[in-house]
């Protein structure tokens, strides 16, 4: 019975909620390009397969790059990896701002130092920082994703750690406090499980911030361009001046699967949120 | 104080009273934590950016002598190598190379030592020349994205759930998640290629007379107000919001309020919030500005940065990211002292 209480629950929020259940449409189709790519590709993506510059047509659906390269593969090749860099800042950012967050709430002595060293971060000009540490650097994509994510922790880690500290007055915590449930089983079951849809609210932002600031750095001719991602292709098409000589498709393409993808994150994050604060 | 008229006053006295009522809105604590905050962040800063060249692999006067021998083909590898371990005293411990780079670097004219493209050009002067232009665009956009932000935002609380409030907040969620260099190529390709109404590239013709310097604006100005736009709108539709479900405004319109006080009364109230929103994505938007400068070939600091990652020039790359910060840091510090105007409880927590 309350499994399907819960799930007439999730219904009725996806039929309720439109801004989540266009967000979730988006997000799959792009998952399911993702699981197409593992079966099925149309040719491979840095092979030379057609004629330079060629416009979409029914044998290349997304036209060619300037060496007859298939967009449609790089595109679909694209998917995955700029997925996957926007997921690994997720869960680092997640992962610290839960950790950073409950101990500030948890930990007096912590609170101070940690909540100081989020403002700092906050502050930091990420782009320009980006831009600096790969220049010098050269990390791989993963590495810049994972800097990101470290970069975005303090976002997610002062609402965590607001949660918890009014979770911490509840009455039931008082209550297995005096009757010596140790501090860290609370911390651990009941401040983590509670705070944990929250963190994943705040951890789909930094997808989106994640997927747009490589983006960025492989436009300014930064991290691995051979490495296929939506913004590597972009970045190639303007070194390339596919727009200068008439190439839209090479860039409006990949642009419009950036903008389509973090859309539908941020209307998954927007339509969680005002659930979360409607409870 | 207010119960005095003020005609009472000398002129004197009453500068010295409104600075007063301005003062008395920070507490102590407040202005030394706030204070102490960007002091820190500059340092941060300032270490990040004498690490990051250590942390290269090999020794970095290797690389960077053999970067300028191989921009500069005539120049002698050990004589730029021996300038180099000088100048950055690469022969001494690391905590006194510390205090010689923070000695040089701590100055009106900060040293990071000369350009590898315009050797022996500073860098510093390199990323200033292009740091004017930068802060033309960013200022210029978003003064005009915040004075429109401002009409939209309280436009769209007014027709809160109607058409055009429902239709652009989604919208105004999309626009933010564009990138910004993606929008300017698409400008480019409208405007500049397709329609051939405004020129593509660069800030100015053949002499920088005013009237070229605003055709070439155009473009990449209107790309930073539209993304820009969007924030600055929502965060004013919210603080209207608030102002138009409040009892106050609910008693003054069933005693026949005026529409134009009450749009008075809004625009006082979300006046603030925006102003402080403004200066805090100052941070998220000089990285996008750099992208776009980038895509227009505009002479600012994108364009310098670009071309820095790809002639491998580090020095500029660190006075990039030195000015970045320190225009980010100082608007951010704008941002906390406008906070206890708008909300005094703010000053005493």
């Amino acid at each position: 019975m309350s499994e399907s209480a819960t799930f007439r629950g999730l219904n009725n929020i996806l039929y309720k909620n439109s801004f989540l259940k266009a967000g979730i449409i988006i997000i799959s189709f792009f998952i399911g390009v993702i699981l197409v790519t593992f079966v099925y590709l149309p040719s491979n993506p840095y092979a030379s397969v057609g004629p330079d510059f060629a416009p979409p047509s029914y044998s290349f659906p997304f036209g060619t790059t300037n060496i007859g390269q298939n967009i449609l593969s790089q595109w679909m090749v694209g998917t995955g990896s700029t997925l996957s860099v926007g997921l690994i800042a997720a869960v680092v950012s997640m992962v610290f701002g839960v950790m950073f967050g409950i101990s500030a709430a948890f930990v007096k002595h912590m609170d101070e130092p940690l909540m100081r060293s989020a403002d700092v971060i906050l502050t930091l000009p990420t782009l320009p920082l980006m831009i600096v540490l790969a220049a010098f650097l050269k990390p791989t994509e993963d590495l810049i994703a994972i800097i990101i994510g470290i970069l975005s922790w303090p976002a997610t880690a002062r609402v965590i750690r607001s949660t918890s500290l009014s979770i911490k007055s509840q009455p039931y915590i008082e209550v297995a406090l005096m009757s010596g449930v140790p501090k860290r089983a609370i911390m651990f079951k009941d401040v983590f499980f509670h705070t944990l849809p929250i963190a994943l609210t705040y951890s789909i932002f930094s997808i989106i911030g994640a997927i747009l600031t490589i983006a960025s750095l492989n436009f300014l001719g930064l991290g691995n361009l051979s490495y296929i991602t939506w913004g590597s292709m972009i970045a190639l098409a303007n070194d390339s001046s596919a727009i200068y000589l008439g190439a839209w498709w090479w860039i409006i393409i990949p642009g419009l699967s950036i903008i389509l993808l973090s859309t539908g994150f941020a209307f998954i994050a927007y339509g969680l949120e005002t659930k979360w604060r409607s409870i | 104080m207010a119960t005095r008229a003020m005609g009472n006053y000398s002129h004197q006295e009453r500068i010295t009273s409104f600075f007063h009522s301005i003062s008395s809105r920070y507490t102590k604590r407040y202005l030394i934590k706030r204070l102490s905050n960007t002091v820190i962040i500059f340092f941060v800063v300032l270490v990040i950016n004498f690490i990051i060249p250590h942390l290269m692999p090999g020794n970095f006067a290797i690389t960077y002598a053999l970067q300028i021998v191989r921009e500069h083909p005539g120049a002698s590898f050990g004589v730029v190598y021996h300038r180099i371990l000088n100048l950055f005293g690469l022969n001494h411990p690391i905590y006194i190379q510390f205090l010689d780079y923070m000695r040089a670097v701590i100055s009106i004219h900060p040293n990071f030592g000369p350009s590898f493209q315009f050797y022996p050009t500073n860098a510093w002067v390199v990323v200033e020349m292009a740091a004017k232009w930068t802060l033309l665009l960013l200022g210029t956009s978003q003064i005009i994205a915040w004075g429109v932000g401002i009409l939209v935002g309280i436009y769209m609380a007014q027709r809160k759930d109607k058409f055009f409030d429902k239709v652009f907040q989604p919208v105004f969620y999309a626009l933010n998640t564009i990138p910004t260099f993606w929008l300017g190529l698409i400008f480019i390709l409208i405007f500049a290629i397709t329609l051939k109404v405004l020129p593509p590239a660069g800030a100015y013709g053949l002499t920088p007379t005013i009237p070229s310097i605003i055709e070439h604006m155009i473009l990449p100005l209107s790309v930073l107000i539209i993304l820009s736009l969007p924030s600055h709108a929502l965060i004013i539709r919210g603080a209207a919001l608030e102002v138009l479900s409040s009892d106050f405004i609910t008693a003054a319109t069933a005693e026949g309020l005026k529409q134009g006080t009450l749009y008075k009364i809004i625009f006082k109230n979300s006046l603030l919030p925006s102003l402080t929103q403004l200066f805090l994505s100052i941070g998220y938007l000089i990285g996008g500005v750099m992208t776009l400068e980038y895509t227009f070939s505009y002479p600012g600091m994108g364009t310098v940065i670009a071309s820095a990652v790809l002639s491998e020039d580090y020095p500029v790359l660190q006075a990039a990211l030195y000015i970045a910060a320190l225009v980010v840091l100082l608007s951010n510090l704008s941002a906390d002292l406008l906070y206890p105007l708008i909300d005094p409880r703010v000053s005493y927590e």
